[in-house]
């Protein structure tokens, strides 16, 4: 595996730091007047998703994550691990772990197009499109006549995530999700 | 880039940067100082383990300072004097890093380092505008920051300290302690601070003295929000002492797997000869400019940089 060294450093290279594939975030030559360069490095471990500072000598090097980011089609979970295709005409099957799929397994449907974070041919992260369609399947009844005034309710989603909803939804109803922030945004049928 | 052959810095900019050299000239003017230019390739380099200056083929090297040759001028009895100019340090790359930039430097015959901080402090009200400086030693620094004393604390403390910071482990202590310094400049809270009494590995081309059994280096730099300014020493005059420094120098690059650096035998000579007594000051000119403009790197404040010069 290729390693880079400091001065190669830039915003999203992939290394490995003390045995986890981090992405670079930020890194600053810094040189006082006398004495040795160093370079400030902002990592985002891609595993936890913590963000480590760490100082390393200037021409220090660190090896290369194979880190690859890929397109997939959730295709079903299984209750141990979720699993998805990808988009080529490889059709390369993933099984990804609960860890692995996090958050992200309350917006998964069947055939929706993820973000696959691959590590050393596994999984470590699952990015959901930013807006998924999902059916309601609980929810208090409906107002009618009520689809403009305040107020919200929570809905269970087939996917067994809640989210607040306007008064007028009812269970069956299929709505338009915002991934990146768990909020309602539109009904779609 | 289309648009890559324009300057980064803008006209206001510029101006500004104009106006400050001419402020700066008339400072050393009204002070009575003499503005010199001396030569910007010279055969001899720094041996300093932690500079690498570039070499020119069947010329020599682009400098890193002018202090060899305005100590020469001093051997031969020129004043207290100054020099604005272009300085390289190869590698030196980053949001306050140029590899080529400007040094302001100025020696004080009969001057302590104590009166050249004052002359430093006044120059940087006429800069950047008026702001009391702060002093707090070197020992005190790291003590206040980390509760270390750089000078007694054994290498494995050193190394719990800086392992915690997440600074590579395999680090010589000097190495650590220099480390230590330029973290705890980030942490200082005053505006403008001189750091003073040098640990002795960081005397450089200080006098070193000893105050109650500790020895200390009379350097002193200038930090302004955080970022250093000015580095400064009383300097030293023993030629013997300097010709140790430079081999302790080279001992280091070899063990760092980097080429020996020829000893400046001029400068050396000139030594002989016999330094007059003073101090002596380096600043990096740009990041006054910068610190003047409110900018947040020195390349918006440099007309090409070495992406685009």
């Amino acid at each position: 595996m290729a390693s880079y060294s400091t001065n190669e450093f830039r915003p999203g290279l992939k290394v490995m730091l003390e045995n986890y594939p981090c992405s670079i975030l930020e890194a600053d030559f810094h040189k006082p007047g006398k004495g040795q360069a160093v370079t400030r490095v902002k990592f985002r471990n891609l595993i936890t998703g913590r963000v480590w500072d760490r100082t390393l000598r200037s021409g220090e090097s660190l090896e290369a994550a194979d880190v690859q980011e890929l397109e997939m089609d959730y295709l079903y979970s299984d209750g141990t691990d979720w699993y998805f295709m990808t988009t080529d005409d490889t059709y390369e099957q993933f099984a990804a772990s609960e860890a692995a799929v996090g958050d992200a397994k309350d917006w998964l449907v069947e055939q929706s197009r993820c973000t696959l974070t691959i590590w050393d041919s596994q999984p470590i992260s699952v990015v959901p499109p930013n807006f998924v369609d999902l059916e309601v399947v609980e929810t208090d009844p409906g107002l009618k006549g009520d689809t403009a005034a305040g107020g919200s309710k929570p809905a269970k989603l087939s996917t067994g995530a809640s989210v607040r909803v306007p008064l007028f939804i009812e269970t069956g109803d299929v709505l338009k999700v915002d991934t990146r922030t768990g909020e309602y945004v539109s009904r779609s049928k | 880039m289309a648009d890559a052959w324009r300057p980064v810095a803008t006209l206001e900019t510029l101006q500004l940067r104009a106006e400050l050299l001419a402020q700066t000239r008339e400072f050393f003017s009204q002070r009575e100082l003499l503005e010199v230019q001396t030569a910007v390739l010279a055969t001899h380099a720094v041996t300093d383990p932690a500079i690498e200056c570039f070499e020119v083929e069947d010329a020599g090297f682009l400098q890193s300072s002018p202090e060899f040759q305005m100590k020469r001028l001093l051997a031969a009895g020129v004043p207290s004097c100054y020099q604005i100019g272009p300085a390289f340090r190869k590698g030196e790359q980053g949001r306050w890093h140029n590899v080529e930039f400007t040094m302001l430097e100025w020696y004080r015959v009969g001057f302590t380092a104590t009166e050249l901080m004052s002359e430093v402090a006044e120059l940087m009200n006429v800069l950047i505008g008026e702001h009391t400086c702060e002093m707090v030693t070197y020992r005190r620094l790291l003590q206040d920051a980390f509760g270390l004393d750089g000078w007694l604390a054994g290498t494995e403390a050193i190394a719990a300290v800086t392992q915690k910071l997440g600074f590579s482990s395999e680090a010589s202590k000097e190495e650590q302690l220099n480390f230590l310094y330029a973290r705890a400049l980030e942490e200082v809270q005053h505006e403008r601070v001189f750091i003073t009494d040098f640990a002795p590995h960081a005397a450089a081309l200080a006098q070193t003295r000893s105050l109650n059994g500790i020895e200390s280096a009379e350097r002193f730099e200038l930090v302004v929000s955080g970022l250093e300014i000015a580095n400064g020493y009383n300097e030293l005059l023993d030629a013997k002492e300097l010709n140790r420094r430079m081999d302790l120098d080279n001992r280091s690059r070899r063990m760092r797997g980097l080429s020996e650096m020829g000893k400046d035998e001029h400068l050396l000579a000139a030594m002989v000869s016999g330094l007059p007594r003073c101090a002596g000051v380096a600043i990096g000119f740009d990041r006054v400019v910068a610190l003047a403009a409110g900018a947040q790197d020195i390349q918006s404040v440099m007309p090409f940089t070495s992406a685009n010069a």
